[in-house]
């Protein structure tokens, strides 16, 4: 039968293919885009190829992950090194001149798995990187980029050809000694739309980012002291964390009358700005029209996350025209707390083994 | 004949290609969603003609419909290792050539069943496959296979080349021995002219 001569699967009409990816993992489907140019148009035209994401990692180690969406699983793996073939060329394959081998397991969870092994020089690590990623962006349908985690220590310049390709992703986190104005290049070129965490540690504000960030999950900084107001003023994010950061207490007063005088950003539940020197000043809590803690308005403890409380009993409280109620607080060691009440008020037991600020 | 009576006595005549007509049950021909949506309700007046389809492709499809006749309603796939000895026996029965025959007009006749079964026997051939397998099961060409092709394309452009360039040196040659003895021819004229001339400018 067919199976021993093997088969022409592009002879079928396109209706039938498109049924015979049905049965195929999407493992099978990257591998059927990498046989010719055709097979690629062909899983590029397939609708019914399920969602993905890809994680890149572009650190000591470079790799790209493609997950499933249904059960977030890694279901290929490419990794990029300077290895050689070797005698595998059994297990060849090759996009724009890209090339490498692939192994495939089976875990104990009896998934597939594939690994593609890149074999690239080390100058051209990026470049072959920028080559898979454009190639699973293309041929697999509903593919973002979920998650990006960058190293400057090991890769001060190459990055940027990675992030020439990018243009958006959902999270990003980076590493950077912070010299040479990475924080300020990686948001000026990816538009990053839940979680940015930054880990830069080297104390660097001479080339501030000025833009908007518009993450709506998560913003941690290890070094905000690029962020002016400017920035500050277009946050509308859940969490967010600014450690050594430079903003004056004019600006963060102009972010709370915003906050006050807006019907939006009503994703905003924390923000915290930590200075390298003492503080950021007092604030004018009269123009804020602020009120003292009242214990009918709300609760006293407010959970940062799990295993952290503050106690507001001493903050100043503004509310919104709709009713929104946040609480100021100036920590002596924390820093500057802005902390919305989703919840006025919610449980108040202590959990053992908490932290209490 | 044909008639659009619904019960499963009812026998429709189908013309294949080669402008052959056989018969096929009224309920083995319900199993295509393409005959119900065109005949079933206003009824076909002389035989069906599926004349994209040879008549062995078009009797092997029937036959499958013929089986599955009494099977309960289609749904959704059924994996190859729940198919029936008749099942595997049907598909084992074809070569490669029926195989994509049959798929094509499965396809066309929208035979949901023998569809899906046909298409999973093909994804059955791809799992668990890396690339240079896969390039094999579906037959296009290697790595090797093309780097020979295109190396042999390449002796053939330049044996073309050799030829051209030859052609082009002999046309040459040829201008040049056409054009020596007319400009002998010239040069003799002149010559003669300039000898003349000078000859009555001494007169």
């Amino acid at each position: 039968m067919a199976t021993r001569n093997g088969f022409k699967l592009l002879k079928l009409p396109f209706l039938a293919i498109e049924q015979v990816f049905l049965y195929l993992e999407i493992l099978e489907i990257i591998d059927i885009s990498l046989c010719s140019k055709r097979c690629k148009n062909v899983v590029k035209r397939n609708r019914a190829t399920p969602a993905t994401y890809i994680n890149i990692e572009f650190s000591r180690e470079h790799g790209v992950d493609v997950c499933s969406v249904d059960n977030k699983k890694a279901v290929a793996t490419w990794n990029f090194s300077n290895t050689n073939m070797g005698n595998r060329k059994k297990m060849w394959w090759s996009i724009d001149g890209a090339e490498g081998y692939t192994l495939k397991n089976i875990n104990s969870q009896n998934i597939r798995n594939g690994f593609y092994q890149c074999c690239t020089p080390s100058r051209q690590i990026a470049a072959s990187m920028n080559t898979v990623i454009s190639h699973l962006l293309e041929v697999l349908r509903n593919c973002y980029v979920k998650h990006v985690n960058i190293n400057m220590h090991y890769e001060r310049v190459a990055y940027k050809t990675l992030l020439d390709l990018l243009k958006t992703c959902e999270s990003l986190e980076m590493i950077s000694d912070g010299s040479s104005d990475h924080t300020k290049h990686v948001l000026s070129s990816i538009k990053i739309t839940k979680t940015f965490n930054d880990k830069s540690y080297l104390y660097s504000s001479a080339n501030p980012f000025l833009g908007a960030l518009e993450c709506t999950d998560h913003i941690n900084c290890d070094n905000a002291s690029w962020m002016r107001a400017e920035t500050l003023l277009t946050l509308n994010c859940e969490y967010v964390e600014l450690k050594k950061a430079r903003l004056t207490a004019e600006d963060i007063m102009e972010y709370l009358k915003k906050w006050k005088n807006s019907t939006g950003m009503g994703r905003v539940r924390k923000l915290n700005i930590m200075h390298t020197a003492v503080g950021i000043g007092p604030l004018d809590f009269e123009e804020l029209g602020a009120m003292r803690w009242d214990p009918v308005k709300r609760a006293a403890m407010y959970r940062l996350h799990d295993g952290l409380y503050i106690m507001c009993n001493n903050g100043m409280d503004i509310e919104r025209a709709d009713g929104l109620l946040a609480t100021i607080v100036q920590h002596e060691t924390r820093g500057f707390f802005f902390l919305v009440w989703a919840d006025r008020f919610p449980d108040q037991t202590f959990p053992y083994g908490a932290i209490l600020l | 004949m044909t008639s659009p009576a619904s019960s499963s006595e009812v026998k429709y005549l189908i013309e294949s290609s080669e402008g052959n007509t056989f018969d096929v049950s009224g309920a083995a021909l319900r199993q295509s969603n393409t005959f119900n949506a065109m005949f079933l309700n206003i009824g076909a007046d002389g035989p069906i003609p599926f004349t994209d389809y040879n008549e062995a492709t078009l009797k092997k499809v029937f036959e499958y419909c013929e089986h599955s006749v009494n099977e309960e309603n289609y749904s959704g796939p059924k994996h190859q290792d729940d198919l029936s000895k008749w099942d595997l026996n049907f598909f084992n029965e074809m070569d490669q050539k029926m195989f994509i025959d049959v798929i094509n007009a499965s396809n066309f006749l929208d035979i949901e069943r023998l569809t899906s079964y046909c298409c999973e026997r093909i994804a059955r051939m791809l799992r668990g496959k890396n690339t240079q397998e896969m390039i094999k099961v579906i037959t296009l060409p290697t790595a090797e296979e093309l780097e020979a092709k295109q190396k042999v394309e390449e002796k053939k452009a330049a044996a073309a080349k050799k030829v051209a360039e030859k052609a082009a040196e002999t046309a040459e040659k040829t201008e040049t021995l056409e054009e020596l003895p007319v400009q002998q021819l010239v040069q003799t004229t002149r010559n003669k002219l300039t000898r003349k001339y000078l000859s009555f400018s001494n007169e």
